[in-house]
């Protein structure tokens, strides 16, 4: 075999030894994809000469075509991103036509880590990348919707159906467990992920880092970016990949990439979606007169004068023979809608390795299922590179986006008026002031909400000497948030309301690197960088708050009305912040042969918002590869493509983020003989030792892949341990404040997490198959808290933090199911009273039956126990990729598993259930397996009986505790590409139509609408937004 | 294998063994200021089963857990008090007393006799059980008592908090009690001459309220001329008795309180009603339990007497008193109602 080899070499030697040198040659090609026969434009012509580097020296143009001279004997070489690179011999052909496969293994890949570009095979930390093909199908109003799924590790939930709000996201478990607020509206601290788009940190959670109380449009930055423009998406999880984003990057890190010209020839790229929403199942009610049957049924029920006395002084259920009262309203459907909705995004880029650009232009329309909500979002990106010689580049790129948004009635996020204050189908009443308030409030309030952001960059990058490059990237990012609201007298108790928003946050940012790049005896690699980073963030909010102006038509300008009219300023805390940060990172790689591969790095934070003693932090990271796969006796195994073992260790230090905690801040408190006193503020102690955060994370990792690609195997294990976390504590009155941060808890995690990727058959010209399947498991154990407190309570005392145990868990009473007779009721033996809830409220038949912890046979706070924990353990995602010709079907979806929901909803319309005056919107019994007579088995308390002191119907019982795994299909898009030989008829390149459904199935036990539509925390709130199905369709032209 | 591959072992077991990490042990939360609100002096009184809330305090701390009592011993001479521990015949309830039952048979039905000591500690939430003992076996006041002590544990923690005082009180029979429930002398009240000075007198008994009843024709029958006896006949029957004396201690017919609702008088069953007495068959003790009932409230049972005349000017006048009393021994008691002056049924 080998000898056979030699003699064709030296065949093809003497051969183009024999064919005249020099002599040039017109070659011709046309370069397609093997899968589905389409042209390849932009794709690299190199031209291979012994002993010298692979030399660019064309590329194909729209049609995949390109055309060159070279020697007859040249050896070409064509690369093309996420495909596997070709050399072919010209062979003194003049047309060559040639079909590139898409690249099985992910390893050539190149991924951007600490703002550098790697090949994988030397990334030593955990990275996974998202491509544009996973994610082109589906019209989304916020990128991280598409990320759902797709990496282990990277559990994205979307938490909200509002239009151009984000969900939640969290990478690898929780980095913070301090909950605060009460009830449905507890939230965690927040503890999303940094962005970085095209080298640029961006913070995600702009608009609404407090909780769900925010004020102004709420629209993420990332609502902004539209999915089209994105070429890649990175994801970083352990601390040797994050380390060098700094202290942001603590909760990991998500790079993402827009894409850039490369084709000679300008292409044109129209993608446009039409697409409905759909509202998905809501919550059941009944109505009209049942529902009135019903409440005056229940009422008779008490056999109680007084209670039926009260039917004739309710309107609302005693005249029902009054027409106006004799409603049978769908407020769900007045609420909600069917809309039509519609995405265009066109593209023109172009260009060589010299010069090429590239601008986007985006325009994207949803109204939300909610009436009177929406989003639209209208951005143009540009970016231009430029090469003027081989040593010098410069790149720079403007991103102008606008945001608009309706908000409806609520804060957008949760709308108050679908979902919490439905009224009782019995109503509106009789006249124009028996309005429904909260519906009015919905539906008429005028709404301009918008959020304008333009981000730009210039990068220089210059090769001062061989192997020394000088960068420098200047960012600037102003974002401009903007929101006018008015009320109409009819919602606000006859008083209209102005609410006026304005904040502007501005970043500018610097990041200057000099960069050693040398490969010794072409096996030693070394790669050193040394940079610096600078920032300086400014933010201001102001809120106007005009309550009774003058009449429903004047909505400004507006003096001011002194009777019972306000105006509210800039909010105390958080209406300004101004933060310079600066840092100083290195980092130094080496590897040997691409076998083993070492990275060290090394940052430091300055921040002006941590604690005044503790300035700096520092953030030292290692990471190992090791590529056995090159070892040489796997070397030559055919099964193999890639195997290697990975490690890394890190610490990030994450400053305080909250610059009140560390300096405080003063009051305006009045005035003390004429004049104005200012204090500091007494809320909350400044603690001016507060130290950064600490996570320190150990990755271990393991990749391989076989069989030519087709099996792909990525594991990684690692651990996560967050040291001196943020705490709140209280304080003594004694010490004049009330609260105080410290650094005095402690949390672990540790997991695992898998994808493989499969393709069951053979990848032919006109078929290909891929599956991959990812999971994680993740747990997370409370190391300390406070004052070497082995637990503590949330403010409402809903959710316990406990040492040794996973760090959040709801705290219920434990309900054991319900009293079937009154026989079943324990008695006490010493005092001969029935088990009750406290005094007098004896349990009878059809009560609930709570766990009498403490034996005491009073239901009391000591009755309460760790019920389940809101925080899942198991997550992941499956996708899988069809093509045959032409035609293509693509699904994938979200897996959840152990995580509790707390059906609060369910709670509070069983609270209106039991209010029959009162006008909230009523649960549909018939769905609930209820207690009805003495002898039934059930699962819910008899809802009948209101008048009891029994309270079985509390919302802090494992009741309403359910079990919230899903499996859920996120979209299922089916598609077609036309054939080339039609299309170019007409001058395209390609043309595909396809047709999504988003959020098809959901497989759930969940009783409630979405286990996946709940807070943070696992709490459904009635006034959630439902998140929408969607079906759209799709038209994607090249030129 | 080469000196690599040793290395690379090496490597590989270090890397792996540095992120192990020892997790905290999973254990409880108890307070080191988890207390009892009241240690000293626990004084029950003796002959009855009673429920003392001890109204532990857990400081946050970790439920469940377990209270048990440990040491308890003899405050004076030191030596471990055994017969605190030592197994009673004691009646408990095994179905809730409800007010409603039809018969002796179904109140006695929902009773069982089971052996239990005098003092035992909730085990899960540490509330005091008392059950009934003689003060033949346990030592009273004014001996000095028992200590002892308390623990406490939950999952991986345990603390003792020591030196309760227990010092109980001999038997009350009844109550309204004539006598001191420490010293057992007579108890005094106070009465007023009119316009003149207070003077004391060895206390007895008296109805609670007592409401238009008059004994001469301007006037009113006030509390203190109607003195109340309880007296036990026999040790083991189950009856209540109501007589009504009047000013020459003679029988008066309990007829003469026509507006008595005599069957809801008590929770009593098989009323014998003659000229003199009034009786009924009756659980003990009275009342069975705390619970409001028709016939108590507030751990006291109620009875009402009264009757109706035509008052002055032909007035209807509804005359009624009452008494809230408690009997804790079983016994044929009788519980005599003394008119120091007769007062009025005719009409005017």
């Amino acid at each position: 075999m080998k000898l056979y080899i030699q003699v064709l070499l030296l065949l093809f030697f003497i051969r183009t030894a024999v064919v005249a040198q020099d002599k040039t040659i017109p070659v011709k090609g046309r370069v397609s994809s093997s899968v589905d026969r389409s042209a390849l434009p932009g794709v690299s012509v190199l031209l291979h000469t012994p002993g010298a580097k692979p030399k660019a020296i064309g590329v194909t143009d729209a049609n995949g075509e390109f055309n060159i001279r070279v020697a007859a004997d040249a050896r070409l070489e064509l690369r093309f991103i996420s495909f596997e690179p070709l050399l072919i011999s010209v062979n003194n052909r003049a047309t060559i036509n040639i079909s590139l496969k898409p690249s099985s293994t992910s390893l050539k890949e190149s991924v951007v880590v600490g703002y550098q570009k790697r090949t994988k095979e030397t990334v030593t930390g955990s990275v996974t990348r998202i491509t544009a093909k996973e994610i082109q199908d589906v019209p989304v109003s916020n990128i991280e919707q598409l990320m759902q799924g797709r990496v282990a590790g990277l559990n994205i939930q979307q938490t909200t159906g509002a239009p151009g709000f984000r969900g939640s996201a969290s990478i690898r478990g929780l980095s913070q467990v301090m909950v605060k607020g009460g009830g449905s509206d507890a939230y965690l601290t927040p503890q999303s992920p940094l962005y970085v788009i095209d080298g640029v940190p961006v913070d995600a959670n702009a608009g609404y880092e407090y909780g769900f109380q925010s004020n102004g449009p709420g629209t993420s930055p990332l609502s902004l970016i539209p999915p089209e423009d994105i070429e890649t998406i990175d994801v970083m999880k352990d601390a040797e990949a994050t380390s060098l984003y700094g202290s942001r990057g603590a909760n990991g890190v998500i790079v993402i990439t827009t894409r850039r010209g490369q084709s000679a020839v300008p292409v044109i790229r129209y993608a446009g979606n039409m697409f409905i929403n759909f509202p998905p199942s809501l919550r059941n009610t009944i109505g009209g007169k049942s529902e009135r049957d019903y409440r005056i049924g229940m009422i008779m029920n008490t056999l109680n004068e007084d209670e039926i006395n009260r039917i004739s002084k309710t309107p609302f259920l005693a005249d029902s023979l009054n027409p106006f009262f004799n409603n049978s309203t769908n407020w769900q459907d007045i609420y909600y809608q069917v809309t039509y909705n519609q995405t265009h995004n066109v593209s023109v880029s172009g260009g060589d390795q010299k010069l090429n650009y590239k601008t986007n232009v985006n325009f994207y329309n949803e109204r939300g299922v909610i009436k009177n909500t929406g989003f639209d979002r209208y951005s143009l990106n540009q970016n231009i590179n430029f090469n003027p010689n081989p040593r010098l580049q410069v790149s720079g790129y403007l991103a102008a986006g606008l945001g608009k948004k309706l908000k409806g009635s609520g804060n957008g996020l949760t709308d108050v008026g679908a979902g919490k204050n439905y009224t009782s189908s019995l109503l509106p009443g009789p006249s124009y002031f028996n309005n429904v308030g909260h519906f009015t409030g919905a539906m008429m309030n005028k709404n301009d909400t918008r959020t304008y952001n333009i981000r730009t960059y210039l990068n220089i990058m210059y090769e001062l000497l061989p192997h020394i490059q000088l960068s420098t990237n200047t960012s600037y990012d102003y974002t401009a948030d903007q929101e006018d609201t008015f009320t109409p007298a009819l919602a606000n108790s006859e008083m209209p309301k102005v609410y006026g928003f304005t904040g502007r946050t501005n970043n500018l940012y610097n990041r200057t690197a000099i960069n050693y790049n040398r490969i010794f005896n072409g096996k030693h690699t070394i790669l050193g960088a040394v940079f610096s980073e600078a920032t300086i963030a400014q933010g201001q909010t102001k809120v106007l708050n005009l309550q009774n102006a003058p009449n429903d038509y004047y909505h400004g300008p507006l003096g001011f009305s002194t009777y019972y009219s306000g105006v509210t300023g800039i909010p105390a805390a958080g209406g300004f912040s101004e933060i310079h940060t600066v840092a100083l990172a290195a980092n130094f790689s080496y590897d040997y042969d691409k076998k083993y591969v070492i990275n060290l790095n090394y940052r430091m934070d300055g921040n002006s918002y941590s604690g005044v003693k503790e300035r700096w932090a520092k953030n030292p990271s290692i990471g190992v590869r090791y590529n056995f796969n090159k070892e040489k006796i796997l070397e030559n195994l055919e099964w193999l493509d890639f195997g290697d073992l990975r490690f890394s260790y890190g610490i990030n230090l994450r400053p305080s983020t909250n610059i009140y905690a560390s300096l405080g801040w003063y009051d305006v408190v009045g005035n003390y003989n004429g004049v104005t006193r200012i204090s500091p503020h007494l809320g909350q102690m400044p603690n001016p030792s507060l130290k950064p955060e600490k996570v320190e994370q150990y990755n271990y990792g393991f990749d391989m892949s076989v069989f030519k690609g087709r099996i792909g195997i990525t594991f990684d294990a690692y651990t996560k341990t967050v040291y001196n976390m943020l705490y709140t504590r209280d304080l003594p009155t004694s010490t004049g404040f009330a609260t105080t941060t410290t650094n005095d808890a402690s949390l672990y995690n540790y997991g695992y997490e898998g994808s493989i990727t499969f393709r069951p058959f053979k990848t032919r010209e006109d078929f290909s198959w891929s599956i991959s399947l990812n999971a994680a498991i993740n747990r997370d154990v409370l190391l300390s808290l406070p004052g070497g407190a082995t637990q503590m309570l949330s403010d409402d005392g809903s959710m316990i933090n406990r040492v040794g145990y996973g760090a959040l868990s709801n705290y219920l009473y434990v309900t054991q199911g319900v009293y079937r007779t009154d026989a079943d009721v324990p008695v006490d033996p010493i005092t001969g009273y029935r088990y009750s809830n406290g005094k007098n409220g004896y349990y009878k038949a059809g009560d609930v039956k709570f766990l009498d912890v403490d034996g005491n046979y009073v239901t009391d706070g000591t009755d309460r126990q760790v019920a389940g924990s809101p925080i899942s353990r198991i997550t992941g995602g499956f996708n899988s990729f069809l093509t045959y010709k032409g035609f293509s079907l693509n699904f994938n979806g979200t897996i959840l598993f152990q995580r509790k929901v707390v059906n609060s909803a369910l709670y509070e319309r069983m609270v209106n259930l039991r209010s029959p005056y009162d006008e909230g919107t009523l649960v549909n019994l018939g769905d609930l397996n209820y207690w009805t007579q003495p002898g039934d088995v059930s699962r819910y308390p008899n809802p009948y009986d209101y008048k009891s002191k029994a309270d079985a119907y509390r919302e802090l019982q494992t009741l309403f505790q359910e079990d919230g795994s899903y499996i859920k299909i996120n979209a299922i898009t089916v598609g077609y590409s036309a054939k080339r030989k039609w299309i170019s008829r007409y001058h395209m390149n390609a043309l595909r139509f396809y047709t999504t459904v988003t959020n098809p199935f959901m497989f759930t036990g969940y009783t409630g609408p979405n286990p996946e539509a709940v807070t943070e925390l696992g709490r459904d709130r009635l006034d959630s937004y439902p998140i929408a199905r969607t079906l759209s369709f799709g038209l994607n032209v090249e030129f | 294998m080469k000196w690599q591959d040793y290395l690379k072992c090496a490597l590989v077991v270090t890397i792996t063994a540095t992120a192990c990490k020892k997790l905290p042990e999973k254990k409880d939360y108890l307070s080191n200021n988890a207390n009892f609100n009241k240690k000293d002096v626990y004084e029950p009184v003796l002959g009855r089963t009673m429920l003392e809330l001890t109204q532990f305090s857990p400081d946050g701390s970790t439920y469940p857990m377990v209270f048990s009592i440990e040491n308890a011993r003899d405050l004076g001479s030191g030596k471990p008090a055994a017969e605190l521990f030592t197994p009673l015949k004691v009646k408990e309830w095994q179905r809730d007393y409800t007010g409603l039952e039809k018969s002796l048979d179904e109140i006695e039905a929902k009773r069982v006799w089971v052996n239990a000591p005098f003092l035992e500690i909730r085990k899960g939430s540490g509330d005091f059980i008392f059950r009934s003992a003689p003060s033949s076996m346990i030592k009273t006041y004014p001996d000095s008592g028992y200590a002892f002590d308390v623990k406490i544990m939950n999952k991986g923690n345990a603390r003792i908090i020591r030196d309760f005082k227990l010092r109980p009180l001999k038997e009350v029979p009844y109550e309204p009690y004539e006598y001191d429930k420490y010293t057992r002398q007579r108890r005094q009240e106070s009465r007023q001459h009119p316009n003149g000075p207070g003077y004391q007198v060895p206390y007895t008994i008296h109805p609670n309220f007592m409401q238009n009843l008059i004994y001469a024709k301007d006037s009113l029958m006030r509390d203190t001329l109607v003195s109340v006896y309880f007296n036990k006949t026999s040790e083991s029957g189950h009856s209540l008795t109501f007589k009504f004396l009047d000013e020459n201690l003679k029988p008066m017919n309990p007829a003469l309180f026509n507006n008595t609702k005599w069957d809801q008088l008590v929770h009593g069953f098989n009323r014998k009603q003659t000229d003199s007495s009034v009786v009924y068959d009756v659980a003990y003790p009275i009342p069975l339990t705390g619970l409001t009932t028709p016939y108590a409230s507030n751990g006291m049972a109620n009875c009402q007497f009264g009757y109706s005349r035509k008052g002055y000017g032909g007035n209807r006048v509804d005359a009624y008193f009452g008494l809230s009393f408690a009997i804790y021994e079983p016994g044929d008691w009788s519980i005599t109602f003394y008119f120091r002056r007769n007062p009025i049924f005719n009409d005017d």
